[in-house]
């Protein structure tokens, strides 16, 4: 018998993905490891760790899917310069199994997007981003396509998700 | 992404499932004929 779970409800933060368009229809895939995020089924974190075999996210490793509590970190991630001519999406993910909470964000085993935003980066990648964002409502949750064309990703975010505005605050139990 | 100093882990499992599941499309209905005018 397994031990009752410590939460019900999915941990929810930011992220970026890299866009791939690679096959007939465009799916997310992680910026970091080539992880693709299937459609319809939760992604399951692997440790790519060679040291020792543990399930995601394992203490005192860096594996497992991460997520930001905060909109400005996915922000960062997104206009890095190298990532410029990359199609990319911002947005939220569920996470849950087993988690690890930092100050920052949130590291776990299972994640699932949970809200989608297309960068379109240039007036003339309207169109392309528009067939992206359609490609990615195949996930079944809500897509759109976030204007960079004159302003950051984060000013574009805070201006069209109402979520990207607030700050969550750092749990209490991080300042013991 | 980093997630700074790492505070605590914990385990959830959704009550509701975050993945949405796909209703499957619905086979065509064959229309009703138009009724023959008498």
């Amino acid at each position: 018998m397994s031990a009752a779970p410590d939460y019900v409800e999915p941990v929810s933060g930011w992220r970026t993905w890299r866009i791939d368009g690679s096959g007939p229809e465009a799916r997310l895939a992680s910026v970091v490891r080539p992880a693709a995020w299937p459609v319809g089924a939760a992604l399951v974190a692997e440790c790519p760790g060679v040291t020792f075999a543990h399930h995601p996210p394992g203490p005192g490793c860096r594996c497992g899917i991460h997520v930001a509590r905060d909109a400005a970190e996915a922000a960062f991630h997104a206009d890095l310069p190298s990532r410029a001519r990359e199609p990319l999406a911002v947005g939220l993910a569920a996470l849950w199994g087993r988690v690890v909470e930092g100050e920052a964000g949130w590291r776990g085993s299972h994640a699932y997007p949970s809200t989608l935003y297309v960068i379109q980066r240039r007036p003339a990648d309207r169109e392309r981003c528009g067939q992206l964002a359609w490609d990615l409502t195949a996930y079944g949750v809500p897509v759109g396509v976030l204007d960079c064309t004159r302003r950051g990703v984060l000013e574009a975010l805070r201006a069209t998700a109402p979520a990207a505005r607030r700050r969550r605050p750092v749990p209490l139990a991080a300042a013991s | 992404m980093d997630i700074g100093r790492e505070i605590r882990t914990y385990t959830i499992e959704p009550v509701a499932p975050p993945v949405p599941v796909r209703v499957p499309d619905a086979a065509p209905v064959p229309a009703e004929p138009a009724p023959v005018p008498a």
